[in-house]
């Protein structure tokens, strides 16, 4: 309970900073924005921790091998981060960077699911004669 | 009824003049020896070899030797056979739910992990996240496919196998019997012409369908 309301406290105290702050210097709004999500992004760190731990003690149980679960994670952490900076650099008006670094975020995480596209062509192979 | 006649008056003849003398002795002769003089001219050492190839990886403690001496003294053990098949299928399908446990973890993290990549609000990206999880999902369950297939494939060549090697041996023994009714009701050319039509048509599951029918046939009319 005390969790979410500290996130809810620091973006309703930075969106009124912002609001704020866009009279006087609008530059720093970007700054602030940053701010706040990084904050935000700490407090749950110790959850998100929790929870792969959750999914690596479920997937040391079956057959799945650690790697795969490993390669998962880090396409979703590549999927939020991307997803971050597009966020923040279409609020200050730059959707061409915004589009650049989507584009980058994506072809990161076809490439880094190669290996597993790769396993199921092999695996297609076995059963054809 | 002259045609009849000169049937009958015919089968006479030749059943007067090809019949072979039959003397008793006195000699004793055991039953172990007949049982190896008959198995020797039969050639049936041979295919008790064969046998014990198709089935040494099953049926590791009974030997088909034992089998056929149990069989032609008349003292026949059923019930071990069938607690080995019952054992056989228990395996299976305890190996099955492990498979089937392993796949529901695999969901359960696949949703876990989707429930976090669709709060972002880029379609595109949580698309992507989406269909590599899915990816991994379907290889696995693949990978479990395609033992079963290896699994089918093995057992019909070696089911097919041992028929092959069974079917001269069983018409040649229904025939020194006497039953040359059943022995002719096998249908040798259905079955020899479904083996060759499997050969080319290996990845048609609609011949070997046909062709285990064919089998059962033949097995169904022993």
């Amino acid at each position: 309970m005390e969790d979410i309301i500290k996130i809810v406290g620091i973006g309703l105290i930075a969106l009124i900073i912002i609001v704020i702050v866009k009279q006087y210097r609008p530059e720093f709004v970007l700054y602030i924005s940053l701010i706040a999500g990084a904050l935000i992004i700490m407090l749950i760190m110790n959850k998100v921790g929790a929870i792969i731990e959750l999914l690596s003690s479920l997937s040391s149980k079956t057959a799945l091998n650690n790697e795969f679960l490993v390669l998962l994670i880090k396409i979703t952490g590549i999927a939020f981060l991307t997803e971050f900076t597009v966020s923040i650099c279409k609020d200050t008006g730059e959707t061409a960077i915004a589009s650049k670094v989507d584009l980058g975020g994506k072809v990161l995480i076809i490439s880094m699911s190669i290996p597993i596209i790769a396993s199921l062509l092999e695996t297609i192979i076995k059963i054809l004669p | 009824m002259k045609k009849l006649k000169k049937i009958f008056i015919l089968e006479l003849l030749l059943f007067f003049i090809l019949s072979s003398n039959c003397y008793a002795t006195d000699q004793q002769i055991s039953q172990d020896e007949i049982l190896e003089s008959q198995q020797n001219s039969l050639n049936i050492s041979k295919f008790i070899e064969e046998a014990n190839k198709y089935t040494e990886n099953v049926f590791d403690d009974i030997s088909i030797e034992e089998l056929f001496n149990s069989a032609i003294t008349g003292k026949i053990d059923n019930t071990s056979i069938w607690k080995k098949i019952i054992n056989l299928i228990g395996k299976e399908i305890v190996d099955c739910l492990n498979v089937l446990g392993s796949i529901i973890i695999i969901i359960v993290i696949h949703s876990i992990l989707r429930s976090i990549s669709e709060g972002l609000e880029n379609k595109s990206i949580s698309q992507i996240t989406y269909y590599v999880q899915y990816i991994l999902i379907v290889t696995l369950i693949m990978t479990n496919f395609s033992d079963i297939i290896q699994m089918v494939r093995t057992s019909i060549e070696s089911l097919v196998g041992f028929m092959n090697s069974l079917i001269p041996i069983l018409i040649t023994l229904m025939l020194t019997t006497g039953n040359i009714a059943s022995a002719r009701s096998i249908r040798t050319y259905n079955i020899v012409h479904h083996h060759f039509y499997w050969k080319f048509h290996n990845s048609s599951i609609n011949t070997i369908y046909t062709y285990i029918n064919s089998t059962w046939n033949c097995v169904k009319s022993i």
